[in-house]
């Protein structure tokens, strides 16, 4: 080992074990004071408090943020064990002459704007066989998923979103540059290419670089305007053949389309809609409305009345949608937030005819497959007014697509169709190249070694990191993630309580797994490129500029102490520096008395597919337990290591079960999406509810102020915080994010007996500027009154109208006040005992606060028990017993 | 003999119901999947299984409700809307879902929609749409595997011990224990890969509608892939029976009386060696269409056997339900006709005759 190499290694194993145990950051000159974290140790900057709100950042402040939040997730090893990338290889026909040879990230090699020359060669030198098509000059492409339908607002089906992207339009869309180096945004359905900001009130106010705004116009062209054009056309088309053709094809689009997908989803709770209520994406009001329509009521009516509430609006006067996001956006994240083909419009007349007269049945229905053994006759559910039309439909054996003319860009489109053929496996597809039938395959990586210097092979970049997840939780917080009363996934048998093994808490032990990792290898068995952070080269911190994360300074700092090492000249490997950290690991477990020296440590490895494991499952093995073993065996200990490969199920989605259910040691899995948006993507890693259940890897509690905390701003804060703040506002109370008005548990509030009166105080939390006004802006959306027998919330909804009955104060000393008329409460729960045949001794009061800070504006439920007799009144009896 | 078929039919059905209520049990004893990811998914996901009438969704106010306010671990899901309203998804008792289950099957035809493979669609739809090219597949091998096997084996019992039946014997065995899909994989490279005579994947409906010469090339392997076996059994067992009515006394009683050998082959040694035989081409039907599972999945067929695979690993029991009912139906029906077989091909049998 030469000197240099020592002096490196050494120096890495400090910065490491610094960074693991929180030293690294021990100082206490911090220009504002010290704080502790939980755990006691002093942080460097003192920790967040008050309203802080980062959305609007600069690019170089939001790598920044990136850079604290991927260090945090790396350094707790929350961000797993990084190996290598997706990236592969992808082989055309001759025939195709693609619009760029080289791969664009987040774009491709631009295959919808190439060229097709139907007498070319196929693979081989072969000539495509036209008797064996009906359309030998279409693309012949493939697939090995066809989950039967085209609805993408209420499936997840992993085919359903391309399929989907067929047959819709966007308001925005991407385009390759004239020079095929990158791709561009523009307008599509809408007649601008970006959005137009507005003030609260509607107006257009004139964009300024870099501003940010809840509201935005998006003028779109409709049956009013479409004149104006230049040709373009903006009408619906379905296949020839469809029962529907002669009533829709040709039909204009008009404003009210516009608006109909986002009822759908919302008014049929679909599972897309989960993107409309969503902090950083989504529309103001949409929850509220998701959650409070139901889908009984009548849209003539009282559900009409309800939309309004929703920051989802057309305007008739400008021909536009107006948006109101819950988030302030930048220009391009409006653009990037509104440009889905989940909003592609669609007339609801055609909604109610494929739904037999309604609506509801016909937003189920759409996109879905015919019954019948004609694949022809099996696309009256579809209307397209995207790119292609779908003509022929034979589940998992062939869809057909059609250029679709009236396609408003249809003069792009150079293909006269798609045919896509359903296939067993990647496997099958790809031999059915080699024969000639298809233009374009994937390689699969046991063929990569012979076909990634064929002349017809492109490189593609990766986007997902394909990581060892890990479960490195303490016994104590596996049990507050999924003990009894786990907040993630409470297992309510302690026989099915996962055995938590203490070696997968230590720090030196998992940072010793990094760098026994010869990632060249595993690139070279996978066809891969070797990958060494936790995000890919495909997020873009700057998507307008095409900037990735990983080329920004920040990006490369999080990584730089691991590539740095190398061994052979393989970044991120050292078998020496691997062995050291086991060695350090090895003796403090059993100095812990966690492990006898002559232990046989058994660990499992969960793999998603057989596949994976058969290719790389050994190595990885190997790789894990040699140095291990050998650092033990250095030591004078018997103790070894053994990793115990199996597939985890027989869908490679139970693999993500069992990490969803803290059930594993490792397991290999990935997760990616957002690549234009890295930071809102980061909430994967939270351990709460913000990963909405993505989480894979499990540790430290992201919401609490760790030793090693994330630092941003010259403050300490803990992690949900910081990508609390980063995607809208954060209100931090000791360096954690805190709700803008606590639920009303017994601690956070207070209730009053004030004769014929009730005063219930929602406690908030000490948010205030220098002169004592409160930062935040508290409205009432809506008050309910709910009647409980005992503990259960037996009884009975009754919505109740700020008036006579309660009245509302805002902040006072901290407080949102409310006074109820005690009569009332009484006749309420009189009338509720007798509807709900119950008898009734607690009322439970429930308020819907819309918060505004800092140009955020979101509704906050908050609810307090109230025992009737506490406040002087009778229970109410049930009359009909 | 009618009372006997409609006793027969009466206790296929009973049959029927009988398996079909164990693997529904047994299937809705297996780990529910439900989606890890947001919450309106997991929502959308708990609805469905309400609807199916797998779960159910209590409210406040409704029965039970206390319960889970007490218990919410007792709930597969636990939901607080904005509103303040706390519901829970439960799984119904097994029991109780399977009364549903049959409930609807028998009052409204209802055998349920699928979850995974085609969402939202009836189950029963699904199967019907696959069901003929499964069907019809099946038959043309029956069709060609029937003659063929019984001929070779007719051929090698004549030329019993001799270089002919020595040929046919090896084959049969080789194809016999060869597993039918190494044939299948074979003859895809073979003829599909490598000489192009026929497609590498069956061809789609549409294709096969406009050229019939496509649509013929199409069942060359799968037919064959589902013949060899079929004919190898035929041409055992044919050659096994009439080997022994051969050697039998009262053929050569025939054959003392004057009948030519070929006389006595055709009237008096087949027709007694059909007895067996006849039965067998019902049960190898069934066995065929079985095996087809495989050959669908490999060769692309949108048929019921690769449906049944795809729907067993996707755990859409709708369609699985449906996919078994099918095959249960077929298989009892077959040794229904088996049974009755019997009497056609042997007038001495009589089925449900009393003694």
């Amino acid at each position: 080992m030469d000197k240099k190499f020592k002096v490196i290694m050494s120096s890495a194993i400090m910065v490491l074990m610094l960074a693991s145990c929180g030293g690294g950051n021990k100082t206490s000159g911090g220009n504002n004071g010290s704080s502790k974290p939980n755990g006691g140790e002093t942080l460097r900057y003192e920790k967040a408090n008050g309203i802080f709100n980062y959305s609007a950042a600069s690019v170089s402040e939001k790598s920044k943020i990136l850079g604290q939040l991927e260090n945090y997730a790396m350094r707790h090893h929350l961000a797993g064990i990084p190996l290598y990338d997706d990236a592969g290889y992808e082989l055309f026909s001759p025939r195709i002459k693609l619009a760029s040879n080289d791969y664009i990230p987040n774009y491709g090699f631009g295959v919808g704007e190439s060229s097709l020359d139907p007498a070319g060669k196929m693979y081989n030198d072969t000539v495509f066989d036209s008797s064996k098509s009906l359309y030998p000059s279409y693309f012949q492409s493939y697939a090995t998923e066809d989950s039967g339908t085209f609805n993408y607002w209420n499936s997840t089906g992993a085919d359903v979103a391309g399929k989907n992207g067929m047959i819709t339009a966007s308001y925005f869309g991407v385009t390759m540059n004239p020079n095929a180096d990158g791709y561009h945004w523009r307008g599509e359905l809408a007649r601008v290419d970006n959005p137009i900001p507005l003030d609260k009130d509607g107006n257009e106010i004139p964009y300024t670089e870099g501003m940010t705004s809840r509201f935005w116009r998006v003028p779109v062209w409709t049956d009013k305007n479409a004149s104006q054009a230049n040709g373009r056309k903006f009408e619906y088309s379905v296949a020839p053949g469809s029962k529907w053709a002669s009533k829709y094809t040709g039909r204009k689009i008009v404003l009210d389309d516009y608006l109909t997908p986002f009822k759908v989803m919302l008014d049929n709770g679909f599972v897309r809609a989960s993107g409309l209520i969503d902090d950083a994406s989504g529309f103001a009001g949409a929850s509220d409305y998701l959650y409070q329509s139901g889908t009984t009521k009548s849209w003539d009516g009282e559900k009409k009345s309800y939309f309004d509430g929703v920051g989802v609006k057309k305007n008739e006067k400008e021909q536009s949608m107006d948006f109101a996001f819950i988030t302030p956006q930048t220009r391009f994240y409006a653009k990037y937030n509104t440009a889905s083909g989940l909003y592609s419009p669609m007339p609801e007349d055609f909604l109610v005819d494929i739904g037999n007269g309604n609506a509801a049945a016909g937003a189920k229905n759409f996109g879905m497959i015919g019954t019948s053994t004609d694949p022809k006759q099996n696309c009256d559910n579809l209307l397209s007014c995207g790119a292609y039309n779908v003509i022929s439909w034979e589940q998992d054996k062939q869809t057909v697509y059609q250029k679709n003319p009236t396609y408003n860009n249809a003069s792009e489109i150079k293909y006269e169709g798609y045919v896509e053929t359903g296939f067993k496996d990647e496997d099958q597809a790809f031999q059915s190249f080699l024969n000639g039938m298809l233009d374009e395959v994937s390689v699969p990586s046991k063929e990569v070694k012979n076909y990634s210097t064929d002349k017809m092979a492109h490189k593609t970049d990766g986007s997902t990191v394909i990581k060892i997840n890990v479960n490195a939780c303490t016994k104590e917080q596996w049990e507050h993630y999924f003990g009894k009363n786990g907040t993630a996934y409470p297992h309510t048998n302690e026989k099915n309580y996962w055995e938590v093994k203490p070696i997968m808490s230590n720090p030196d032990f998992l940072d010793g797994l990094y760098f026994c990792m010869d990632r060249k290898i595993l690139a070279d068995k996978t066809g891969h490129n070797p990958a060494y952070g936790y995000l890919s080269e495909a997020y873009k911190i700057d998507p307008e500029t095409d900037l990735s994360f990983r080329d920004t300074e920040e990006g490369k700092a999080v990584t730089a102490d691991y590539e740095n090492v190398k061994e052979n000249g393989i970044p991120g490997y050292s078998t020496s520096m691997a062995q050291q950290l086991f060695t350090n690991a090895i003796k403090k477990l059993v100095a812990d008395g966690d492990y006898d020296e002559d232990e046989n440590i058994k660990l499992t490895f969960l793999w998603r597919k057989d596949e994976g494991l058969q290719n790389i499952g050994q190595t990885l093995k190997e790789f894990m337990e040699t140095p291990f073993n050998a650092a033990a065996k250095k030591l004078g200990y018997s103790m070894t290591l053994t990793i115990e490969n199996k597939v985890a199920g027989s869908s490679y989605t139970d693999a993500y079960s069992k990490m969803d259910q803290g059930e594993f040691d490792f397991a290999e899995g990935a997760i990616t999406g957002n690549v234009l948006n890295p930071i809102s993507f980061m909430s994967v890693i939270c351990t709460n509810e913000l990963s909405q259940g993505f989480t894979t890897n499990w540790g430290d509690d992201t919401s609490k102020v760790t030793a090693n905390p994330c630092e941003y701003d010259n403050k300490s804060w803990s992690y949900d915080a910081l990508y609390t703040a980063a995607n809208g506002a954060a209100i931090c109370a000791n360096g954690e994010a805190v709700p803008p008005v606590y639920q009303g548990s017994a601690e956070h509030g207070y209730v009053d007996d004030k004769g014929t009166t009730v005063e219930v105080g929602f406690e908030t939390p000490d948010i205030y500027d220098d002169d004592d006004n409160p930062l935040v802006d508290y409205e009432v959306s809506y008050v309910w009154f709910q009647y409980a027998n005992g503990a259960a919330n037996t009884g009975y909804y009754w919505p109740v109208g700020l008036g006579n009955t309660v009245k509302f104060k805002p902040a006072n000393d901290g407080h949102l006040t409310f006074t109820i008329n005690k009569g009332a409460v009484q006749n309420y729960a009189n009338s509720c005992a007798n509807a709900a045949k119950t008898d009734i001794d607690t009322f439970v009061f429930v308020v819907g606060f819309k918060c505004s800070f800092t140009g955020v504006e979101k509704t906050v439920m908050a609810q307090r028990n109230i025992p009737l007799e506490d406040i002087g009144c009778n229970n109410a009896i049930y009359n009909g017993k | 003999m009618w009372k006997y078929v409609l006793k027969r039919l009466g206790l296929l059905l009973i049959t029927t119901f009988i398996i079909l209520s164990l693997t529904y049990i047994l299937l809705q004893c297996l780990p529910l999947e439900a989606p890890r990811g947001n919450t309106t998914e997991m929502i959308s996901f708990y609805n469905r299984q309400v609807a199916l009438g797998y779960f159910q969704r209590v409210a406040p106010g409704d029965s039970g409700y206390e319960a889970f306010i007490a218990n919410p671990e007792a709930a597969d899901f636990k939901m607080t809307l904005t509103t303040g309203e706390t519901v829970f998804f439960s799984s119904l008792p097994v029991m109780v879902r399977y009364v549903r289950w049959l409930g609807n099957i028998v009052l409204r035809w209802d055998w349920g929609t699928s979850t995974q493979i085609s969402i939202g669609q009836s189950a029963i739809s699904i199967i019907l749409r696959r069901l003929p090219v499964s069907m019809k597949l099946n038959i043309v091998a029956m069709i060609i595997s029937v003659p063929a096997g019984i001929g070779l084996g007719i051929w090698a019992a004549l030329k019993k011990n001799k270089m002919t039946d020595h040929i046919i014997s090896t084959l049969v065995m080789v194809f016999i224990s060869v597993p039918s899909f190494v044939l299948i994989s074979f003859m895809l490279i073979w003829m599909a890969y490598g000489a192009k005579w026929v497609p590498t994947q069956w061809p789609s409906a549409e294709m096969a509608a406009v050229d019939w010469k496509i649509a013929v090339r199409g069942y060359v392997i799968p037919v064959l892939a589902l013949c060899f076996g079929s004919i190898c059994g035929f041409a055992r067992y044919t050659r096994a029976e009439l080997c022994e009515v051969m050697s039998s006394e009262f053929l050569l009683l025939a054959r003392t009386k004057g009948l030519t050998r070929a006389q006595a082959v055709v009237k008096h040694a087949l027709r007694n060696s059909m007895v067996p035989i006849v039965p067998m081409i019902i049960g190898e039907f069934v066995g065929v269409l079985s095996g087809s599972m495989i050959l669908e999945q490999l060769y692309g067929i949108p048929g019921i056997g690769s449906l049944f695979v795809t729907a067993l690993n996707a755990k859409d029991y709708s369609v699985v339900m449906v996919d078994m009912a099918i095959y249960t139906l077929i298989g009892l029906l077959a040794t229904l006709v088996v049974d009755l077989s019997y009497g056609i091909v042997d007038p001495r049998i009589r089925m449900g005759a009393s003694k």
